[in-house]
């Protein structure tokens, strides 16, 4: 069975100025031992995307619209909040962009994974140290009896950031969410925990759905990909086909902003402007303001998600063969 | 905000792992906040005279050579004298050990009173503060209306229709004075639910109740802790002036502030000084050490004032 089948998902806001649709029509899966990676700009709704999946949108004024997030099998938009108390945690976990602030500053490292085990495993509080420790011990700390009763203040970034993936993986959990996990940290310190991720996911054999805007990351780590740009999938592949044939435009551009060691680029490239407001989105396709093959139809005409070659997706007129390429 | 999160949030420069190189150097928080604490030199003397108060109250059966109620009537208003130390009152009794006894009464009810307004203040101001929107307005709305009750009036017309009881005025202290803190830890919740390790804590599966009491609720420890010193000196307060008018504690029960009632009266004051000066001193060097305590906490738990 599918773990993780999201199924049309809308988010919407209430604003002052009407609803805003953050999250629109996005439908992708995951399995069981596989990584999906989200990539895409801030205010993408990349991460609007995964919180709806946690049943955490930000309240008051936001909610799942419509759509399914079913979890091997079960619906998570319809499940009584009760049930997801128990879901959270235990079958799906998160680890966060920021380590420096998402533990709790004034508990000790180990009463943070001691909780997680006492609440959703009902360990004893003694059983619950031994298992912490030996969480700790699994993502990498030598001398994890010692860092039991430690604060996080004591610890680097990049420690943090492994005490937060102890505390995600402490139960088991069948989808691991992570969100810009290496973002914050230095260039080595995000390889190390890349390959604890990579490592654990393979160990625990549990899906990985990787929110990130770093190519590189999702190059290393995942094995589909979902661009997504202002709340919309544009294009849904295997990472190989991704990187070689990219199809929409705003992937193609995603590719040339990235620094490469091979080839003789004298300049980077730069998508020019900002991901339109999901309060004033074109009428047409929302990638059309920033395009550079951008043509009449582009603005009249939203295009749809389409198959365009096998195993991959695009939302673009251009790769359906519906307009070509203006010679320039 | 003040709160201690801003001590724990200064970077650690470490070497990034498992080196043990550094680690005993470690200033756990708790030791700052000591060291801090007992830099103030006021607040460490006000700590050292809140510790001989409380004992002295805990061991007056002990420490007091007369029964505080005996009356020697032979012995009124004697000066201090070897037998009484600190002289007699206009029944001839032991004023020291009537200073101790009632040291008992006037500390049970601040430190009573404080733990009821703190309780439910900090209560109230938690779920108003983490859910906010209708919840926030409607506590909100109450603490405005238990604010602008005329407290003294109220204790008085209270007073005058029940017979005022240890435990009755406890209450009645608690149920008028929680609404500060209720509007210190509201304003604390209000910012600490923005940050991330609530979020975090929600996608762990934590209810509502253990991320308010468990998880917040330590963050916001540093403000409550400085009010509740404060507020007790201020309940101690509260109760010698009601005691003084005639309407807190009723005697022969002895407590500094009905202590002060009978001794009102200018041919007390020409003839007997000992008598109104020393459960005044009491009152004044209690009350004065709580606030130099209060003071003393809030410097060494605000991170503004942290040096390291």
């Amino acid at each position: 069975m599918t773990l993780l089948d999201v199924k049309n998902l809308c988010t919407e806001f209430k604003s002052k100025r009407g609803v805003v649709r953050v999250v629109d029509d996005v439908s992708f899966s995951v399995e069981r031992g596989e990584t999906l990676a989200i990539v895409g700009e801030s205010g993408s709704g990349k991460s609007m995307t995964s919180l709806s999946i946690m049943g955490l949108v930000p309240q008051p004024g936001g909610r799942i619209a419509s759509g399914q997030i079913l979890l091997e099998g079960s619906d998570l938009v319809s499940a009584p909040k009760e049930a997801l108390y128990q879901i959270r945690g235990a079958d799906i976990a998160m680890v966060f962009q920021e380590p420096m602030t998402s533990l709790n500053p004034v508990l000790t490292i180990g009463d943070q994974i001691a909780e997680v085990l006492i609440y959703h495993k009902h360990l004893s509080r003694s059983a619950a140290r031994l298992e912490s420790i030996e969480l700790l011990k699994r993502v990498g700390f030598a001398r994890a009896e010692s860092l039991y009763d430690e604060y996080p203040h004591q610890l680097s970034g990049g420690m943090r950031q492994r005490v937060m993936i102890a505390i995600a993986l402490s139960c088991n959990p069948k989808l691991l969410i992570a969100d810009e996990p290496t973002t914050a940290l230095d260039v080595t310190v995000q390889a190390q925990i890349l390959d604890l991720l990579r490592r654990l996911s393979a160990d625990y054999d549990s899906g990985i759905l990787l929110i990130t805007h770093d190519l590189g990351v999702v190059a290393e780590l995942a094995d589909q990909v979902v661009v997504m740009y202002a709340g919309q999938i544009v294009e849904q592949a295997a990472v190989a086909d991704l990187f070689d044939y990219p199809q929409h435009p705003y992937t193609q551009g995603l590719m040339a902003s990235v620094p490469r060691l091979d080839g003789d680029v004298k300049r980077l490239t730069s998508i020019a402007g900002n991901v339109p407001s999901p309060d004033a989105l074109p009428r047409g396709c929302r990638f059309s303001t920033r395009c550079p093959h951008a043509q009449a139809l582009c603005v009249e005409q939203a295009p749809e998600l389409k198959p365009v070659r096998s195993g991959q997706s695009a939302r673009c007129f251009l790769a359906e063969g519906r307009i070509f390429k203006e010679a320039s | 905000m003040t709160s201690m999160k801003t001590i724990l949030e200064t970077p650690a420069t470490l070497p990034p792992d498992n080196s043990a190189a550094g680690m005993s150097s470690h200033r756990s928080l708790l030791r700052v906040i000591v060291a801090k604490f007992l830099q103030n030199k006021l607040a460490v003397i006000g700590l050292i005279c809140l510790v001989l108060i409380i004992f002295s109250a805990l061991f007056a059966p002990w420490l007091a050579q007369h029964d505080p109620n005996f009356q020697n009537l032979r012995l009124r208003l004697a000066p201090p004298s070897a037998d009484n130390w600190l002289g007699t009152d206009h029944l001839g009794r032991d004023l020291f050990s009537r200073i101790l006894f009632a040291g008992r009464v006037s500390l049970f009810v601040g430190f009573s009173a404080m733990l009821g307004a703190v309780t439910i203040g900090t209560a109230l101001g938690a779920i108003a503060g983490y859910y906010g929107g209708r919840v926030d307005a409607v506590i909100m709305r109450l603490v405005d209306v238990v604010i602008s009750f005329p407290n003294i009036f109220l204790l008085i017309a209270l007073v005058a229709i029940f017979q005022p009881t240890l435990d009755k005025l406890i209450m009645v202290f608690a149920l008028l004075s929680w609404t500060g803190t209720a509007r210190l830890v509201r304003g604390e919740f209000l910012s600490l639910k923005q940050r991330e390790f609530v979020l975090a804590a929600r996608t762990l599966g934590m209810s509502p109740a253990r991320i308010i009491f468990s998880q917040i609720l330590p963050n916001a420890m540093g403000p409550i802790i400085v009010a509740a010193t404060l507020a007790v000196g201020a309940f101690i307060l509260a109760e010698s002036a009601l005691s003084f008018l005639g309407l807190g504690v009723q005697p022969p029960t002895a407590t500094w502030g009905n202590m002060l009632t009978s001794a009102q009266g200018v041919r007390i004051f020409r003839e007997a000084w000992w008598y109104p000066t020393f459960p005044g001193l009491m009152i004044f060097i209690t009350v004065l050490s709580f606030n130099f305590v209060g003071d003393g906490l809030r410097d060494a738990l605000d991170p503004k004032v942290l040096e390291r």
